[in-house]
């Protein structure tokens, strides 16, 4: 079996929020950081990554005290009038933060729309010294299965942070054979330099883990990824998110959730 | 997959309704009465159920009436199209068929659309593109542009369906030129409340943080069905179960 590139482990932080009582995860909130306590439980538990949000920040200092690698997440032009794209890379690059993805543009686009968008982002990605990756993400210009395999085709240093729970959800892929989907996907994964762990099923965009079925699926996918894969790293993050946001339809303990899933693609890849 | 059909009524908080009883009017111009404009197929499709809006949640509530009936189906090629005669003359009202899968491009996509429109044209009973996920009617661009250069294709428009694949709870408003494009070309429009629509809404004992989700599709999906005017609006009430790799 191909080998994977190497794969780091971590967590987005809006995964914390919301969480039910009795959970044993670090707390965080709208005017909580995370913080040094925060940042030791992460790292003690196996990980070696934090993703922050626009609504869960953390203590950029406690993160390297605990070794942790600290990553972004943000959008760009999903509306118009959205503004200019340097002043966030810029600024999540002077914060500390070493890579990012973002959602960008609108799923309207026309072609060359699309084209500009992700010639501004490597553009500014050079410019700043930080890498960015370009989410697939419904409701965005990577709404396209197949516009965005073009994208991936005609800019070879173009990369992406795989979120497929939305493409699974949104395209119906639970129809498709799983080799099918890898394969019409390649060009996209084999640019694919993060990942957002997050389960889908036809009903829902994210669905409990202990959906057997579709979990399966996923790390099935996620691990193909990682053998697909040109990047000589990819970040994975599990990103499983709180009722309040829409996606997850019932409270769950989405810290331990995470972490059996990332156990379990973590022997996965290394089998 | 069962459906029921229904009369849309649309209703603000209290007793406000509109009827839609698919007798005169046209699409968009304010008048209750309704005249489908799809042709003389979809003029016998005269749809006359109640529904009440009681807020939020249930969204819906719809009574059967009318008796009708119509037939979903899906054809993974273009050979399962040619089976699809057979049902002519078997009672049903329409027949809405979604093609393909999610995967399929140019020039099997086209292929089943051009075998779709042979069969719409050969039969009396009216045929619909079903738009829905894991097909080739799941891209509401792609939608449009076949419509553009297809001008007899009639669309049943699975409103829970688009609004699932293209996030419209985060971005509604990018699709209004969209959907008012495609909209003389919709004969049916598809409906479902908060539970059946297949978005994460959360169920009521979420709390109030569920509700702006929940009013925010409710409200989506009133403006989706007052600019539509569709001659038939369907209320779909079952799910088949799915499988990995299943064409079902």
């Amino acid at each position: 079996m191909t080998r994977s590139a190497p794969l780091r482990y971590g967590i987005q932080l809006d995964c914390l929020r919301g969480m039910p009582r009795g959970t044993g995860a670090p707390r965080v909130g709208l005017r909580r950081r995370l913080g040094d306590d925060g940042c030791r439980q992460l790292a003690a538990a196996g990980l070696d990554v934090v993703q922050a949000t626009v609504m869960t920040g953390v203590d950029p200092g406690a993160c390297a005290r605990a070794g942790l690698a600290l990553t972004a997440a943000g959008t760009w032009g999903l509306v118009p009038g959205d503004g200019r794209l340097e002043p966030r890379p810029r600024r999540w690059r002077d914060a500390g933060m070493v890579e990012a993805a973002m959602v960008v543009g609108s799923p309207v686009s026309t072609e060359a729309e699309r084209r500009r968008r992700v010639e501004e982002l490597l553009a500014t990605s050079d410019k700043v010294g930080l890498p960015v990756h370009i989410e697939t993400h419904r409701s965005s210009i990577t709404q396209d299965l197949e516009a965005t395999c073009a994208l991936a085709e005609q800019y070879p240093e173009l990369t992406f942070n795989l979120d497929y729970s939305h493409w699974f959800f949104a395209h119906g892929l639970w129809r498709s054979p799983l080799a099918d989907v890898v394969e019409q996907l390649a060009p996209v994964l084999r640019r694919t330099a993060f990942v957002q762990l997050r389960v889908s099923s036809p009903d829902e965009v994210q669905t409990p883990t202990s959906n057997e079925t579709w979990t399966e699926h996923f790390l099935a996918v996620w691990e193909a990824t990682a053998r697909l894969s040109d990047a000589s790293r990819i970040t994975v993050v599990s990103e499983l998110l709180p009722s309040y946001t829409g996606y997850a339809a019932r409270r769950a303990d989405r810290w331990d959730e995470s972490l059996r899933l990332i156990a379990r693609l973590r022997d996965r890849v290394a089998a | 997959m069962a459906v029921r059909l229904v009369e849309w009524v649309e209703s603000a908080p209290g007793t406000e309704s509109v009827r839609f009883s698919g007798k005169s009017s046209d699409a968009g111009r304010g008048r209750k009465a309704h005249q489908p404009s799809a042709g003389p197929a979809e003029e016998r499709l005269e749809v006359r159920v109640a529904a009440t809006v009681e807020g939020i949640p249930p969204l819906f509530v719809a009574e059967e009436v009318s008796g009708r009936r119509a037939q979903h189906l899906w054809c993974p090629a273009v050979d399962d199209l040619d089976m699809l005669g057979a049902l002519a003359g078997r009672g049903f009202d329409y027949l809405a068929v979604a093609l393909g899968d999610g995967l399929d491009r140019d020039p099997k996509s086209q292929e089943l659309l051009d075998g779709l429109e042979e069969l719409a044209a050969s039969m009396t009973t009216p045929v619909f593109w079903h738009t829905a996920r894991g097909s080739v009617g799941q891209n509401l661009l792609r939608v449009r542009d076949a419509l553009r250069f297809r001008p007899d294709l009639r669309l049943a428009l699975d409103f829970p369906e688009i609004y699932c694949a293209h996030d419209m709870l985060a971005g509604f408003g990018l699709w209004k030129a969209v959907l008012a494009e495609i909209r003389p070309r919709t004969a049916a429009l598809i409906v479902g409340d908060g539970d059946s629509a297949r978005t994460p809404l959360a169920p009521p004992q979420e709390g109030l943080l569920a509700l702006p989700h929940r009013w925010s599709y409710a409200r989506r999906q009133r403006q989706t069905l007052a600019a539509f005017r569709a001659p038939l609006v369907c209320w779909r009430t079952a799910h088949p179960g799915v499988a990995p790799g299943s064409h079902q």
